[in-house]
């Protein structure tokens, strides 16, 4: 028999809540904490502003839930989550035209071509956050 | 006071890809990354491949699934090394991660492996959001989960290389349009190349190793050329 002893994240395990947002409000938490580390910033975070693309998959709902979930006991514990939403932009490689697409199938409005390049909607960034 | 970050979230995730990346061309592994939704067949293509191809190359598989081993057990009845990762004792998250496959790879000897697959959870939405540094990504798509899944779940197909279009041996037993669901496909990703095969009757198999056969051999072309 070749199986191996079964892989499990080094990260904390969470129990009972399955959902996609959880490794992001993870990744949140996790990139926050490095910048307050560099800084030798020991205040709390009361705000995080985030950017999040109309084609990132994330349900700003479920991110809020999780967000509160692992911040507990962290230095972002109490944090509230403002979050700006980046609409979709596209440019069509074949005419050059830049749209924003009412459906999640990308056609040229133009000439009809399916040929596109996204140019902004897929990214999930922190913008900033603040402390106190 | 205001601190600006400007971080990408997922930047996490694709600087350990890149790591694998580079771990995997130094190994000179072809690796793919299979996704699809749950029961399209990913697990019998694998096994028809693994059949098909055993003889000729040393292969690995790592299985994706929330919960129990059962893949990997079909898969490592072939004495080939099988890694499982289950996440459910990680909240039972929905995609693989780069990072999850890191540490996959450091359980797997991968001094004699030549063509890695990697089995994603069966999930049409968030595998496609995770670079776990694969060489390629491909899609299996089964003929009964309907023609308009392209258009419906387009991130995914958006950035596939390859659609297998599974089940073929049910195409003359139901509705479906397999040109339309060819056409949709390209509608989302018209570079999109596809194959179609049953994993149950074996039909296309042959083809799908055939591209197997040819990316391996282009990855080690690269390779060489780029002195790695």
């Amino acid at each position: 028999m070749w199986i191996c002893p079964q892989v499990s994240s080094s990260r904390e395990s969470v129990k009972g809540i399955i959902m996609h947002e959880l490794s992001l409000a993870q990744g949140i938490i996790q990139v926050i904490e490095e910048e307050l580390e560099k800084r030798e910033e020991k205040g709390t975070v009361q705000k995080i502003n985030l950017r999040i693309g109309q084609l990132s998959c994330v349900e700003p709902e479920a991110l809020l839930f999780s967000f509160e979930f692992c911040s507990k006991e962290t230095q972002c514990e109490n944090a509230v989550l403002n979050i700006e939403k980046v609409p979709l932009a596209c440019e069509c490689q074949n005419c050059g035209k830049n749209f924003l697409p009412k459906e999640a199938v990308f056609i040229c409005p133009d000439c009809k071509s399916c040929r596109i390049k996204i140019l902004s909607g897929e990214e999930f960034y922190i913008d900033s956050f603040e402390i106190e | 006071m205001k601190i600006k970050v400007l971080k990408d979230v997922l930047k996490a995730n694709d600087t350990i890809a890149e790591e694998n990346r580079t771990i995997l061309r130094k190994k000179r592994i072809l690796t793919l990354n299979l996704m699809s939704s749950p029961g399209a067949g990913k697990t019998l293509i694998l096994e028809k491949t693994v059949e098909r191809l055993k003889k000729d190359f040393k292969i690995g598989v790592i299985e994706g699934d929330v919960a129990t081993s059962n893949d990997a057990r079909r898969l490592a009845k072939y004495d080939i090394p099988v890694i499982q990762i289950n996440t459910d004792s990680i909240g039972g998250a929905c995609h693989l991660d780069a990072n999850m496959v890191k540490e996959a790879l450091g359980s797997l000897n991968l001094s004699s492996i030549q063509i890695l697959f990697i089995e994603n959870i069966g999930n049409l939405i968030c595998p496609a959001g995770f670079d776990l540094g694969e060489d390629k990504k491909i899609i299996v798509l089964s003929l009964t989960e309907g023609e308009d899944k392209p258009v419906k779940y387009p991130v995914a197909f958006r950035k596939a290389d390859l659609l297998l279009v599974n089940k073929l041996d049910l195409l003359n037993h139901l509705d479906i349009d397999l040109q339309l669901l060819l056409k949709n496909s390209r509608k989302v990703n018209p570079d999109l190349k596809s194959i179609q095969l049953s994993a149950r009757t074996g039909e296309g198999i042959d083809e799908w190793a055939q591209w197997i056969r040819k990316s391996l051999d282009l990855k080690k072309r690269r390779s060489r050329a780029q002195g790695s």
